[in-house]
C-alpha cells in the first residue's frame, strides 16, 4: 500500500461507521480520484460545481490539482491527524495518486435558527435547534468536532416515515445503552411520529409513568454538553426538540446557566432550585396540615394570624386549597392557548378576579393567594418542562394525604415519593442517587 | 459504595431512641446503666470486627446463599426462619412504638391502627424495591435528617436549664454491676452491621474498612446523649416519671425565634423519617431472606406483595393486642433476645467462614 491508501484506510477507520460520511469515486480518462467528506457539514452544491464537474472537464490529474490549489482554503494534506481535524471541520479530501488534497467546502446553516423560547439563559448561546434535521446535524457536527461522533438514521412511523437520527460519541457512550436503544427503536410500531414526547411515550411501555426518564431540549449547547458526557441524542425531523438519554433526576434540575456563571453563583442557583422544588410540592399540603389538622405546630402568633385570615372562609381548608390549585392550573393552561391580543387582558383579569375579588367575597383567605402564587412561581423554576409538569401533578396526592393524615401524611407522602423516584432506572442508571460521580 | 455500610450502622444508632433503649437505661440509672454503656462499646466493636472479617470470606453473597453453599438445608432453613422472625419483629416493634408516640402527641383523634396502617403502606411499598433502591432512599432520608438531629443535640446541651451536675450524679454510679437488660439495650446501638447479611450482595470484597474506628466513638457519643440528655434536662429523680422520655425532653426546649416553637414537633417529624427508614431496611432484609427460604415460590410475581402483606398483618395483630405496659415488656424481652441472636449470628458466620477457608 502506498501512502494515500494507508491514510485513506486510517481516515475511514476513524470516521466510520456513520451515515454522514460520503466516499465518492470519480473516474475519467483512465484515472480516478476519490472524494471523502462528511455530508452534513459540507455544501454539496459547491462540491458538485467546483470539485466534481471540473474533474470531468479536465484532461489530466495535474491540471485538476493546479485548478484546485488556486482556490483559497485548499492545500496539500500534511499529515493524517491534520486531515482528520479538517474533515470534521467541513473540508473535503481528494485523493490524487500519492497525495491528498484538502478543499474547504464548509456550510454553516445558521441562517434559519431562531432564539430558544422554552429554555432560555442569560449568558451563553441563545439559539435553538430548527425543525429540519439536516440543520440540526450540521450545528451539532460543527460544534463537536470529533471523528468519534457517529450518526445513525432510521425511519419510524408507518405513514409518516419520519427521519430519526441517533447521534453519539463512540468513545464515550455506554455501548450497552446504545444496543438497548437500537432494539427499542426497532420495536416501535406507530402510524405517525411527530415529536420527542411521542417517542418518549413509545419507549416507556407502562402507561402510568409520571416522571420523564429522557430529557428533551431545544438547546444545542445542552446537547453538546451531554454528548461530551457520553449521552445519546435522538433527533427527529419536524421538531426542534431533541431527546437526550439516559437522564437522571439531577439532569432535570441543572440549567446551562450553572456552567456559564461563576461557581458560587451556580451553587446558589442550584440550592434555589431545590428549595423551589420542595416548596412547590410540600407547601399546599403543609397549609392543609398546619391550619386544619395540626394547628399547634406553628407558634401561637403565626397560627392566630393564619386562622384570622381564614375566619371568613365557609368551607374546610382542603376544599379551599383544591379549588385554588385547580383555578391556577386552568389559568396556566389557558395562557398557553390565548391569542396574543387577548393575552395580557386575560392574565390581569384572572389575577384580579382570583386574587382580589375572591378574597373580598370571603371565598378564599389571603394566605391561600400567597401560597398559590408562590407554588406557581416555584413550579417554573425547573429548567426542563417535562419535569415541571410531573411536579405539578405530584402535589395533589400530597394534598390528599395531608388532608387524611395531617403532617404525618405529608411526611409519609414525601418518603413514598423518594422511594418511588429511587426505584426508577434510566437505562440501568439509578434515577435518584445523590453524591454519585459518573 | 462503602459509605452505605456506615449509613446502615448510623441508622441503627439514630433509631435507638424509638426502640426503648433510653427508657431501659433510665429505668436502671442507679443500678448499672453507666457501666453497661461503657462495656457495650468494646463488645459492639469486637462483634462488628468479627462479623465483617467473616463476611469478607463470602464476597457478593447474601445470607441464604452462604447457608446454601456451606450447611445442609435441614440446618440452614430453620436458622433462616429464626432470623427472619428477628428482623420482622425489629421492624414491627419500631413501627408500633412510633405509632404510639404519634397517637399521643401529633394525631390523637386518629385511631391507633389507622396511623399504623398508613405507615405500613409506605414501609411495605419501599421494602419490596430492589436492594440498591432501598439503600439510596435510606441515604437521602439520613442526609436530610441527620443535620437537624445534630442541631437538636446542640440545642439541648447549650440549654440554660440543662443541669450538668445531674449528669455527673448519674455517672458517679459507675461501680454498680450492670444487668442483662441494660447491656442488651446499650449494645443495640452497634447492631447496624447485621443488615449487611443481605446488602453484602451489592458490595465487592470488603477486606479493608478504613473508617471503622470511628464507629465506637460515634456510638459512644450517641449512647451517652440518648441516655444522659433527658437526665440533664429533667433531673435524676424526675426523669423516671415519664413514659415518652425523649418526646418530653424535646418538648421542654423552645426555639424562641423560630416558626415552630416546640422542638418536639421537629423531633417527632425527623424520627418518623428515621423510623420508616429503619423499618423498611429491616423488612427488606426479612423479605430477601424469605425469598432465600422459599426459592421456588419466590419466582412468582406476587410473592413479595404477599410476604410483605403478611408482615403488615402480623404487625397489625401485634398492635391490636398490646398496650403501653405490655409493649414495654415486649421491647425489653426483644432486646435481650436480639443480643443473644446477634452473638449467635456472628459466631455462626465466623464458624462458616473458618470452615470455608480451611476447605479451600
Amino acid at each position: 500500500m502506498d501512502w494515500t491508501e494507508q491514510s485513506r484506510e486510517w481516515l475511514l477507520d476513524k470516521l466510520a461507521p456513520t451515515e454522514d460520511l460520503e466516499v465518492r469515486t470519480l473516474r475519467h480518462n483512465g484515472s480516478q480520484v476519490e472524494l471523502l467528506f462528511i455530508r452534513s457539514i459540507c455544501d454539496t452544491a459547491l462540491i458538485r460545481k467546483q470539485l466534481v464537474e471540473p474533474y470531468f472537464q479536465m484532461n489530466t490529474d495535474q491540471e485538476y490539482e493546479t485548478y484546485l490549489l488556486a482556490f483559497p482554503g485548499a492545500y496539500i494534506a500534511r499529515n493524517n491527524v491534520d486531515t482528520l481535524n479538517k474533515m470534521t471541520s467541513g473540508f473535503a479530501v481528494i485523493t490524487l495518486g500519492d497525495h491528498m488534497l484538502l478543499f474547504n467546502v464548509v456550510q454553516v446553516k445558521a441562517a434559519a435558527l431562531s432564539e430558544a423560547t422554552v429554555e432560555s439563559t442569560l449568558l451563553g448561546p441563545q439559539t435553538a435547534f430548527s425543525e429540519h434535521i439536516d440543520t440540526n446535524l450540521n450545528i451539532v457536527r460543527l460544534r463537536y468536532r470529533q471523528s468519534s461522533l457517529k450518526t445513525e438514521n432510521l425511519e419510524i412511523g408507518r405513514l409518516t416515515q419520519t427521519r430519526v437520527s441517533l447521534v453519539y460519541d463512540d468513545k464515550l457512550v455506554d455501548q450497552g445503552a446504545l444496543t438497548h436503544i437500537r432494539q427499542c427503536l426497532q420495536q416501535i410500531e406507530t402510524d405517525a411520529l411527530q415529536s420527542t414526547g411521542e417517542i418518549h411515550r413509545l419507549l416507556t411501555k407502562k402507561s402510568y409513568v409520571l416522571f420523564p426518564v429522557y430529557l428533551s431540549t431545544e438547546r444545542p449547547d445542552r446537547t453538546i454538553t451531554n454528548l461530551a458526557q457520553g449521552k445519546i441524542v435522538l433527533m427527529i425531523e419536524g421538531t426542534p426538540f431533541v431527546l437526550l438519554l439516559p437522564a437522571v433526576f439531577f439532569d432535570f434540575y441543572s440549567a446551562m446557566d450553572d456552567t456559564y456563571q461563576l461557581p458560587a453563583v451556580s451553587y446558589f442557583l442550584k440550592i434555589l432550585r431545590y428549595v423551589a422544588l420542595l416548596t412547590s410540592i410540600l407547601l399546599p399540603g403543609a397549609y392543609v396540615a398546619l391550619t386544619a389538622y395540626n394547628p399547634e405546630i406553628f407558634r401561637v402568633q403565626l397560627a392566630m394570624s393564619i386562622a384570622g385570615s381564614r375566619a371568613s372562609v365557609p368551607y374546610p381548608a382542603y376544599v379551599e386549597v383544591i379549588f385554588m390549585l385547580v383555578m391556577m392550573e386552568l389559568l396556566l393552561e389557558a395562557s398557553i392557548r390565548l391569542p396574543k391580543s387577548v393575552g395580557s387582558t386575560a392574565t390581569t383579569v384572572g389575577g384580579l378576579i382570583l386574587g382580589q375579588a375572591a378574597t373580598q367575597a370571603g371565598l378564599i383567605s389571603t394566605i391561600m393567594i400567597i401560597i398559590v402564587s408562590t407554588v406557581a412561581i416555584c413550579n417554573f423554576v425547573v429548567p426542563i418542562n417535562t419535569m415541571s409538569f410531573a411536579m405539578r401533578i405530584v402535589k395533589y396526592p400530597l394534598v390528599l394525604l395531608a388532608s387524611l393524615f395531617g403532617i404525618l401524611g405529608l411526611v409519609i407522602g414525601f418518603v413514598g415519593l423518594l422511594g418511588y423516584l429511587s426505584s426508577l432506572r434510566s437505562f440501568g442508571k439509578p434515577y435518584l442517587r445523590i453524591f454519585w460521580k459518573r | 459504595m462503602i459509605r452505605y455500610f456506615y449509613y446502615l450502622i448510623l441508622l441503627n444508632m439514630l433509631a435507638n431512641i424509638v426502640l426503648f433503649v433510653p427508657g431501659i437505661l433510665i429505668a436502671r440509672r442507679f443500678e448499672g446503666s453507666i457501666l453497661s454503656v461503657a462495656l457495650s462499646v468494646p463488645i459492639g466493636y469486637v462483634l462488628t470486627r468479627i462479623f465483617m472479617r467473616a463476611l469478607a470470606a463470602f464476597p457478593g453473597q447474601g445470607f441464604p446463599e452462604i447457608l446454601r453453599s456451606t450447611v445442609p438445608s435441614w440446618f440452614g432453613k430453620p436458622v433462616l426462619l429464626l432470623f427472619i422472625f428477628m428482623w420482622i419483629s425489629a421492624g414491627s416493634l419500631t413501627l408500633v412504638t412510633f405509632t404510639d408516640t404519634i397517637t399521643t402527641f401529633i394525631n390523637p383523634d386518629i385511631p391507633n391502627w389507622l396511623t399504623l396502617a398508613s405507615l405500613l403502606c409506605i414501609v411495605a411499598l419501599i421494602a419490596r424495591l430492589s436492594s440498591d433502591s432501598v439503600l439510596y432512599t435510606m441515604e437521602i432520608l439520613l442526609v436530610l435528617s441527620a443535620p437537624m438531629i445534630l442541631w437538636i443535640l446542640y440545642k439541648s446541651m447549650l440549654n440554660p436549664s440543662f443541669r450538668y451536675d445531674a449528669v455527673f450524679e448519674i455517672v458517679s454510679h459507675y461501680r454498680h454491676w450492670p444487668t442483662l437488660d441494660t447491656l442488651a439495650a446499650a449494645t443495640y446501638i452497634f447492631t447496624g452491621y447485621v443488615n449487611m447479611i443481605i446488602f453484602n450482595r451489592l458490595f465487592g470484597p470488603l477486606t479493608k474498612l478504613r473508617f471503622l474506628w470511628t464507629t465506637p466513638i460515634v456510638g459512644c457519643g450517641v449512647l451517652l446523649t440518648s441516655f444522659l440528655i433527658p437526665i440533664g434536662m429533667q433531673g435524676t429523680i424526675g426523669v423516671g416519671d415519664f413514659v415518652f422520655i425523649w418526646s418530653s425532653t424535646t418538648d421542654s426546649m423552645r426555639i424562641e425565634f423560630g416558626i415552630v416553637e416546640r422542638v418536639m414537633f421537629i423531633f417527632i417529624l425527623l424520627y418518623s423519617c428515621i423510623s420508616v427508614a429503619g423499618t423498611f431496611i429491616h423488612w427488606h432484609v426479612a423479605l430477601e431472606m424469605s425469598k432465600g427460604l422459599l426459592p421456588r415460590l419466590s419466582d412468582n410475581r406476587y410473592f413479595s406483595w404477599i410476604t410483605v402483606g403478611l408482615f403488615c398483618a402480623l404487625t397489625m395483630v401485634f398492635n391490636w393486642n398490646m398496650n403501653q405496659n405490655t409493649l414495654e415488656a415486649a421491647g425489653r424481652w426483644w432486646l435481650e433476645l436480639r443480643l443473644i441472636s446477634e452473638v449467635a449470628l456472628v459466631a455462626l458466620l465466623y464458624a462458616l467462614a473458618r470452615r470455608k477457608q480451611r476447605l479451600c
